[in-house]
């Protein structure tokens, strides 16, 4: 046994050997002349390009930003103790990039493509992390649904593939969670999954990765992270690599779902590098260039035409604001980019309503194209509904005398919010959600404000044990025909009678 | 080797300077062989002064200097290249 691994050991080292090219290596060669704060000075090293990787003798990485006639202004990607002054830097020639393909799947690497899984990761591919975006032609409007599993979303602020919907709000509001539960949902669809952590305590981003892996929402997720003990140039690396890895998908024809955690962090690691880089700082000292930061990565996010093999990035960033100013500089940067927000409110979060959209300050920009026709059907109405409620709340909060259309408004609204409120990590398939809003439509909740997430669970169990091909059925096709919308009213119907009616007797 | 030198290695040639290029070689290189290195650098980038360094360090070939660019062809660099790809 031992003789035959000695066998091929020694069979793999000479194949090695006999395959090894001899050729001289050429490299440019500088010196250190300043190292500090994470910054190095490198003189006599002419020709680099920006953004070109530097191998310090200890073997630390640099990514070269300042270019000048004598010398190169480099970031040091790793930790900075080894890098000391008179050291030689050699230029790599490369500007950085990052491994794609599928052996990526299931696996977490850094901005670089080091695995942090601790096991060793082989490709054949690379690309670099800086890339254009897709031109104009090449792309088309967007126009399937990518579905949230968020009953509160997918009614009535609905993305599609290829679409770029910010998640804004304070801390503490649920953002992370709603990407995280959309991930989720594409479980049963042919949506891969990049979770892109930025800055981001590496407590919360193993919390992350424990809550994918026990959904096996590995099997098709990719996470790129750049912790907050990270260096700042990996976490500004960080968004651009993990969409490189997106778009080594989407030019294969994948389709790709991309969340970015954060991008507030992420403008904060490049005004770190800007201010010691000693560029000139802007409003609240971020450079000038902010805007472009983020929207160069964006704008990598779209959906591709058939002539470029018809995949898409939909892109979920994340932005977090203080104390609810949606128009501090960075929040109003990101939503002039994106093509609608999903904003999330302390007030709603802590009054129980849990995901916290605020729906009148969200807007989806793709709008109901990017919805199935079963949803369309349901859900026209929600967002006057809800409106409505808001305004009027204020009276029944005072306890005041209303008149019935006002009582029925008012039992209506608070039985939509209730509706609305959805636990963590528990996704609604289309059909349930089509089910739920339907029963709402026809006031099937009537009766039964008190203790309706009850009854809607089991709505949706009794749905599942007597119309499970109804369910597929509208799963499959995303529509409800006629036939099927009376069939699930007569349903419904059914169930008051049993569930609600018969309950109150 | 240095018959032709691959085409990046244009180092920048300061006008009005004459460069220098440091040769570092083994110990062990005959003088037939340093002059012929020195030849086909000559060639390349034209009238230019040389020194040599003597770095048993490097094992055997050589390693040219040209004002920061440097042609790397020494046996350690290559032994280095063998160990990175078998341990890939």
């Amino acid at each position: 046994m031992a003789d035959n691994t000695n066998e091929k050991i020694s069979a793999y080292l000479k194949r090695k050997i006999a395959s090894f090219q001899v050729q001289p290596i050429v490299y440019h060669r500088g010196t250190v002349a300043k190292v500090g704060d994470g910054v190095v000075r490198v003189t006599d090293l002419p020709d680099r390009l920006y953004g070109e990787l530097l191998e310090f003798d200890g073997g630390v990485f640099g990514m070269a930003l300042d270019l000048e006639e004598n010398g190169v202004g480099a970031v040091l990607l790793d930790h900075a103790d080894t890098v000391h002054v008179g050291e030689g830097v050699r230029g790599t020639g490369v500007v950085a990039k990052v491994p794609v393909g599928n052996t990526l799947i299931g696996r977490i690497i850094d901005p670089i493509g080091r695995p942090l899984d601790g096991l060793p990761l082989e490709t054949d591919d690379y690309l670099p992390v800086e890339q254009s975006a897709p031109a104009i032609m090449d792309r088309q409007p967007v126009h399937t649904p990518l579905e949230t599993g968020i009953l509160a979303i997918d009614s009535m602020i609905p993305i599609g593939r290829g679409q770029r919907e910010l998640i804004i709000g304070d801390r503490q509001t649920g953002k992370t969670s709603i990407a995280v539960d959309t991930i989720l949902n594409q479980k049963q669809s042919d949506v891969l999954c990049i979770y892109c952590a930025i800055g981001q305590k590496a407590s919360n981003v193993a919390q992350t990765v424990q809550t994918l892996r026990q959904n096996d929402a590995l099997d098709y997720s990719v996470v790129v992270a750049a912790t907050a003990a990270d260096s700042p140039a990996m976490q500004y690396l960080a968004p651009y690599a993990a969409t490189a890895v997106a778009e080594g998908f989407a030019r294969k024809g994948k389709h790709v779902l991309i969340v970015y955690d954060d991008l507030s962090k992420h403008a904060v690691a490049y005004r770190t590098m800007s201010l010691l880089l000693h560029r000139p700082p802007g409003r609240e000292a971020f450079p000038g260039d902010v805007f472009y930061l983020h929207s160069r990565l964006l704008e990598r996010s779209a959906c591709l035409d058939e002539a470029h093999g018809d995949g898409s990035i939909t892109a979920l960033p994340i932005i977090e604001t203080v104390g609810g100013n949606m128009s501090a500089y960075i929040p109003t940067n990101v939503i002039s980019i994106t093509d609608g927000q999903i904003y999330l409110e302390s007030d709603l979060f802590h009054s129980g309503v849990r995901p916290a959209v605020n729906t009148g300050l969200s807007v989806s920009r793709v709008g109901r194209s990017a919805q199935h026709s079963a949803m369309r059907r349901v859900s026209g109405t929600l967002r006057i509904d809800l409106s409505q409620y808001r305004e009027m709340a204020a009276f029944a909060s005072f306890g005041s005398d209303v008149d019935d259309a006002t009582r029925q408004m008012l039992n209506k609204g608070r039985t939509l919010v209730e509706l609305l409120k959805q636990p963590r990590s528990a996704p609604y398939t289309l059909f349930e959600q089509v089910a739920l809003l339907t029963a709402y439509q026809q006031q099937i909740f009537e009766g039964a404000e008190n203790g309706l997430r009850a009854v809607a669970t089991a709505l949706l169990a009794f749905l599942k044990e007597n119309e499970s091909d109804l369910a597929e059925r509208v799963n499959q096709t995303g529509e409800l025909t006629d036939s099927d919308y009376e069939r699930l009213s007569a349903v419904l119907r059914e169930f008051k009678e049993q569930h609600i009616n018969g309950k109150s007797e | 080797m240095t018959a032709a030198l691959p085409r990046p290695f244009l180092p920048i040639i300061k006008k009005g300077e004459k460069m220098q290029v440091t040769i570092t070689t083994a110990e062990h290189m005959s003088d037939e062989t340093y002059s012929l290195i020195c030849e086909g650098f000559r060639k390349q980038l034209g009238d230019v002064t040389f020194e040599h360094v003597i770095d048993n360090a490097i094992l055997g070939g050589f390693i040219a200097d040209a004002d920061g660019m440097i042609y790397d062809a020494s046996m350690l660099s290559q032994l280095e290249k063998i160990k990175q790809e078998i341990t890939e």
